[in-house]
């Protein structure tokens, strides 16, 4: 066998814990020329929008991932070559599946070579083989004797085609949903994640056909009839709103939470901002002052700024703090890194920034993750208090509400003043009501002295 | 805090041992007016002198044998074996005396004696110079093996099997011995049997030791890039073996690769993967990858010599075929 000079493109692992992504758009086509460092695709993850590179330098010979189907991380997607090369049957069958799929073709003897990656790719199949005997490791046997998950039909992706952990527990998801027998024996076959279908059939069922779109060969879909259950028509789920529910969920099942209210006077606070954006240079947002004001009460309170962590309270070292930014779709808490130690111009220049990309879905993931606490603002809204929930991996949230001219008794004397209501959420396995209390006491009393936050 | 090199090191831990302790001297070739054939005695015979320097006859038997004479009259000596592959003339002093005595005096005697050698190749020094053999001696009873791999462990350890009732093999790495790394100046002790985590990570296991344990962690950042975490553990004791470790780390990965510079048969890594299948056999998610060196004489030629001993490469690719990424 000659040496190929193909090179694979697989689907690249943006971020931490992302596990598949959806190309949204190609924006090279089958046959244009590429140059390292081109522009291939963009692909969606939970939030965002990216760029995926080149790495190669040829033409694109073959896209082998549809746009708008989620695939698992590592996928191969395309290959790029030179004109006119021929791809091997064997490599057009590895499209749109994780990598972990080459039958065991021990090179015993063999010298490494790219024709031994070649070589060794087969058609995908459960782990069934030699008389009935299935392949399983012994811990994914235990694991499937916990979850009561039968053997027979999952795809084995370990060494040697065997059935591995992580195959018992995709298949405890897919036997979760809901499926005609002869999609799933496809999805099986084709090594298509059930769960990342979605079902055109009654009630939201996937049929076979969804499972050929989704493993790229089939048409597209037609609109779902109305079902019984809604009047109105089931929209799919975009990924961000599939993530915004699992985590508010979470939290409201997970989190015990308690509510702190306080009204802080900001007259002074309104006459600084208007006079520092009279200045010139950034304009300064009532959130930044917020921002600062946590960031310095965060460190000051380590109970505060730490996270429920397995086998102990991580304190956290580094002071982050999140504003949380409405989005058409849904929305998303981009994060100021070490609030304490930026100046209030700093943070206002980069709530900017933030804000804007994140309505243009252009956030890194890194910018959305990591956060200590929440400031979320609805007084924009009219909103004069809410109750807001608290971001699982953060101890606390704090909403603001609309400042408003308030009747208030000061010194003995009737006064109008600009007023705020903040709420604070707090974890309760993390902090406790005293605790709490005198954290929001300190945000507050730092708004209501809004001078000591301007450096 | 100080930078040495692993043999500064281990002069240091003799030097402080002897100043400490009266009973404790040094023998063998080359090692007082030389400063040692690699350099890890210099500096001890100008402090010390002939009595607690002493340069031997060339016999590993007579160096091994007056060793384990003198560790039963009360003494604590560190004979030194030039090289590992020249133990083979001191086998009978060394683990049927000396690693028997104890038991077979029933405990009137005791042998606190440590034996200092180097193995391993890299340098093109062929068959007769290259070789790692601790598989010989783990597998026999009475005698403990060390073998550190950086400058900080071969202090601590160093230190603590002088201090040690037993025999112990201590096992040095030509290829380490220039190598540098922090190492308090403060005393410290390294128990035995504890084994260091180089790198924590949760999909597949790399267990290793001395010269090899640090291609392991190469290994464990090359695979990083490739998107795979690797927890890398340095067993730094073999024997006693620091067995909890491993099995902590294979019940949480599911997979694991032993790598060593021994031969491929029957290497000292063969007992760990015994080991593992017998307490972990349920947490095992693919079989176990043993990356070793070629069961030949390790080759003189330059690049056969690196051919026949694993590079990290091959501790990369065995880790890949765990996950079924061959």
């Amino acid at each position: 066998m000659g040496l190929t000079m193909i090179q694979k493109v697989t689907l690249p692992k943006l971020g931490e814990t992302v596990e598949k992504s959806t190309i949204e758009r190609w924006v090279k086509k089958e046959g244009d020329s590429v140059a390292t460092g081109d522009i291939l695709c963009e692909i969606t993850t939970d939030k965002a929008t990216l760029e995926v590179e080149s790495y190669y330098r040829g033409t694109l010979l073959k896209i082998l991932a549809p746009e708008g189907v989620e695939l698992p991380v590592g996928a191969l997607i395309a290959i790029v070559g030179d004109p006119g090369e021929k791809i091997p049957e064997s490599v057009l069958a590895e499209a749109g599946a994780a990598p972990a799929k080459s039958a065991a073709k021990r090179a015993a003897g063999a010298a490494p070579s790219a024709a031994d990656e070649v070589a060794a790719a087969a058609p995908v199949a459960p782990a069934a083989a030699e008389g009935g005997r299935i392949k399983v490791s012994p811990r994914a046997r235990r694991r499937a004797r916990e979850l009561g998950v039968g053997l027979a039909g999952i795809h084995g992706s370990g060494p040697g085609g065997r059935i591995v952990e992580a195959d018992v527990e995709a298949a405890r998801t897919a036997a979760a949903v809901k499926a005609s027998p002869l999609a799933r024996k496809l999805a099986a076959r084709q090594g298509v994640d059930l769960a990342a279908v979605p079902g055109t059939g009654v009630r939201g069922k996937v049929m076979k056909e969804d499972v050929l779109r989704a493993a790229g060969q089939g048409a597209p879909p037609k609109p779902a009839p109305s079902l019984v259950e809604g009047a109105g028509k089931i929209v799919p789920w975009t990924p961000m709103r599939r993530v915004i529910a699992q985590r508010m969920l979470e939290s409201k099942q997970t989190i015990p939470c308690y509510y702190l209210e306080m009204d802080a006077d900001v007259t002074e606070l309104v006459a600084l901002r208007t006079k520092l954006n009279a200045e010139g240079g950034p304009k300064v947002a009532f959130n930044d002052f917020v921002i600062k004001a946590c960031g310095k009460a965060l460190r000051l309170f380590s109970a505060v700024n730490s996270r429920w962590a397995s086998g102990g309270v991580e304190r956290r070292t580094e002071v982050n703090v999140g504003l949380a930014v409405a989005l058409d779709e849904g929305l998303i808490v981009p994060v100021v890194c070490e609030a304490d130690k930026k100046s209030l111009r700093q943070i206002a220049a980069e709530t900017a920034d933030l804000a804007a990309r994140a309505r243009a879905n252009r956030l890194r993931p890194d910018e959305y993750q990591d956060g200590c606490m929440t400031v979320t603002n609805l007084g924009m809204f009219g909103i004069r208090s809410f109750i807001p929930i608290v971001n699982p991996g953060e101890s606390t949230i704090l909403g603001l509400g609309m400042i408003e001219d308030r009747v208030v008794a000061r010194q003995g004397n009737i006064e109008i003043r600009k007023v705020m209501t903040l709420t604070l959420a707090a974890d309760h396995r993390l902090v406790d009501g005293a605790v709490g209390a005198q954290f929001l006491e300190t945000i507050r009393d730092a708004l209501e002295a809004p001078q000591k936050l301007v450096d | 805090m100080p930078v040495i090199m692993y043999r500064e090191a281990i002069r240091d831990a003799l030097a402080e041992e002897m100043r400490r302790d009266p009973r404790v001297f040094v023998m063998g070739e080359d090692v007082a007016i030389y400063g040692g054939a690699y350099s890890a005695t210099q500096g001890l015979w100008e402090e010390f002198g002939d009595e607690r320097v002493r340069d031997t006859a060339i016999s590993e038997a007579v160096i091994a044998g007056a060793a384990t004479g003198a560790a039963m009259c009360g003494m604590r000596p560190v004979a030194e074996i030039m090289y590992v592959d020249f133990m083979t003339l001191a086998m009978d002093q060394f683990v049927n005396q000396a690693g028997k005595n104890r038991y077979m005096f029933g405990g009137k005697t005791t042998v606190p004696m440590v034996i200092r050698t180097e193995g391993g190749a890299g340098r093109c020094i062929a068959a007769h110079h290259s070789q790692s053999l601790e598989a010989w001696f783990t597998h026999a009873p009475g005698i403990f093996v060390v073998m550190p791999a950086t400058p900080y462990d071969a202090k601590g350890l160093l230190k603590t099997c002088i201090r040690d009732d037993n025999p112990v093999l201590f096992i040095e790495h030509k290829m380490l011995y220039n190598t540098k790394g922090e190492v308090p100046a403060e005393e410290y002790l390294i128990p035995l049997g504890q084994a260091a985590i180089r790198r924590e990570g949760d999909d597949v296991t790399i267990v290793s030791y001395s010269r090899m344990a640090l291609r392991a962690e190469e290994a464990g950042k090359a695979l990083a890039d490739s998107g795979i975490s690797a927890e890398v553990i340095d067993l730094r004791c073999l024997r006693p073996l620091d067995i909890e470790c491993i099995l902590a780390s294979v019940r949480k990965t599911g997979r694991l690769v032993v790598a060593s510079e021994g031969y491929k048969n029957s290497n000292f890594v063969c007992e760990i993967i015994a080991r593992v299948q017998e307490f972990a056999f349920d947490d095992l998610d693919a079989p176990i990858e043993r990356v070793c060196a070629a069961n030949c004489p390790v080759p003189m030629s330059p690049v056969l010599e690196d051919e026949a001993i694993p590079r990290a490469d091959k501790i990369v690719a065995a880790a890949k075929r765990t996950l079924g990424k061959a």
